[in-house]
């Protein structure tokens, strides 16, 4: 009897356990958060880097938000928020003037560029998505990779936030396709579908200011750089 | 509409319809009877094994070598003089890696048969929704499908790929002077049902040429006519 009560307990804690870890990761976003708690977040990390001012909250979708800051050494920030685990959480603050932003791994179609420049005029700069040309021979059999290269040009002035072209997330989905299928470690060698974005643009465009950049560590990171594109490199 | 290998789903519910015919035999004959749950954690554990890959007709397979999880199940059954009573189960685990082995050796061909790989018609049934992107700066500005592409594109006859022709009769020029032989992808169109392909279609300069990446493999298709038209321009 006491062996079945001790049966029935466990179950029930795990029950419980369950039940208030899918609540969390199930409860849908509650609103955003307000300055003063969105300054004390970020001010609670680095000393050197605390929050002047709060410029903007963008909202990106109903669980990322981005918020361009002014540190109070003067500096040009970006910082990133996004709701899991049933918490507004803070992902990232940087002096980054320029990153690209996919909200969810998996799918293309949420890429932003995010920037916050040192600078106030307006400016244009183009964004590429290039994939290489490149081939392949194993016995008999060839293969041929067209080389992509897309262009966009971003209107700038000193923060901002835009998304990648529709296209463009299409054309990302289309060529990783035929790789996730088989899925298979034996032909990794095939992979050649590597795309990179990238962007071309002047210094002044973005004034060294030099980089600082805290990752909290509260949620995961998609961040990433935007790899620079030399005049040369492009066709 | 599901876009799944009709020839592999049907050939893994057959498979686990044997395997359910094979452990509900062995109860029947059993005098001293398993318990239900039981029977089930020696299968699963059963299925554990050490196993090598080989590549068959450009698919891996799994060829198991030895009985891991029926040397753990031994181990803690023999002790427990349970070992006789669930030996089958596991057995039936153990085996049913062979049961899969041996389905997609027959399953590979059948999906070739079914599904020729060098006919066109294979990766592009319908293109009632599909659309033509440029993916090179030197597309110009055919970006339309002509209204009888499919019947153009289904009369293609497979032609020998080039590849280290292709690409350095394109990269041996200054890449501001590169034309890329494939500036176009086709997006969307649908492949032959069943297939289970998502392949990559380029285009050729001359709307004349398609090419065609389907998991590890790429085709060369010559159509006898262009199936590119100029997309109108607004004034």
């Amino acid at each position: 009897m006491n062996k079945k009560r001790i049966l029935l307990f466990t179950i029930m804690i795990i029950a419980c356990l369950v039940g208030y870890i899918s609540y969390i990761y199930i409860k849908p976003p509650t609103a955003f958060l307000v300055e003063d708690e969105l300054k004390a977040e970020i001010n609670r990390y680095d000393n050197s880097l605390q929050v002047e001012k709060i410029l903007e909250q963008i909202e990106l979708n109903e669980r990322h938000y981005y918020v361009p800051i002014q540190f109070t050494d003067g500096r040009s920030g970006m910082s990133f928020w996004k709701w899991e685990k049933g918490k507004w959480q803070l992902i990232q603050f940087t002096t980054e003037q320029v990153l690209r932003w996919q909200l969810d791994s998996g799918d293309a179609a949420t890429n932003y560029i995010v920037w916050h420049r040192q600078a106030t005029q307006e400016d244009e700069m183009s964004i590429y998505l290039v994939r290489d040309r490149g081939f392949f021979i194993s016995n008999d059999e060839h293969r041929y990779h067209p080389r992509i290269q897309l262009e966009h040009n971003i209107h700038m002035e000193s923060y901002g936030v835009e998304p990648l072209p529709k296209e463009w997330a299409n054309i990302i989905t289309n060529i990783e396709q035929p790789y996730q299928q088989s899925g298979f470690s034996l032909f990794e060698t095939y992979s050649t579908e590597q795309y990179v974005i990238g962007a071309h643009y002047d210094e002044s465009m973005f004034p060294e200011n030099s980089n600082s950049s805290y990752w909290t560590g509260n949620a995961e990171s998609t961040l990433e750089y935007l790899l620079y594109m030399d005049e040369n490199q492009l066709e | 509409m599901w876009q799944g290998n009709i020839v592999t789903t049907v050939a893994t519910v057959l498979n686990y319809g044997i395997i359910v015919f094979l452990i509900v035999s062995v109860y029947r004959k059993q005098l001293e009877k398993a318990k239900h749950w039981k029977i089930a954690i020696a299968y699963i554990v059963g299925v554990f094994s050490f196993s090598i890959t080989i590549a068959y007709l450009n698919e891996p397979l799994r060829i198991s070598i030895l009985p891991l999880g029926i040397w753990i199940l031994y181990a803690i059954l023999i002790r427990r003089n349970s070992w006789e009573k669930y030996r089958k189960y596991a057995w039936i685990g153990f085996g049913s890696n062979f049961i899969f082995l041996i389905s997609t050796f027959i399953t590979i061909p059948i999906h070739h048969w079914v599904f020729p790989q060098n006919e066109i018609n294979t990766y592009i049934a319908d293109v009632s929704e599909a659309y033509v992107l440029a993916i090179h700066p030197t597309a110009g500005s055919r970006e339309m499908l002509q209204p009888d592409a499919l019947h153009h594109i289904q009369l293609a006859k497979e032609t020998q790929i080039n590849s280290a022709e292709w690409h350095y009769d394109t990269a041996m020029v200054e890449p501001k002077e590169r034309q890329e032989k494939f500036p176009y992808i086709l997006l969307d169109a649908q492949p032959k049902w069943g297939s289970g392909y998502k392949p990559i279609i380029y285009i050729e300069q001359d709307g004349r040429g398609i090419l065609i990446t389907a998991e590890e493999k790429q085709f060369y298709f010559r159509t006898s006519q262009g199936i590119l038209s100029e997309v109108a321009q607004h004034e």
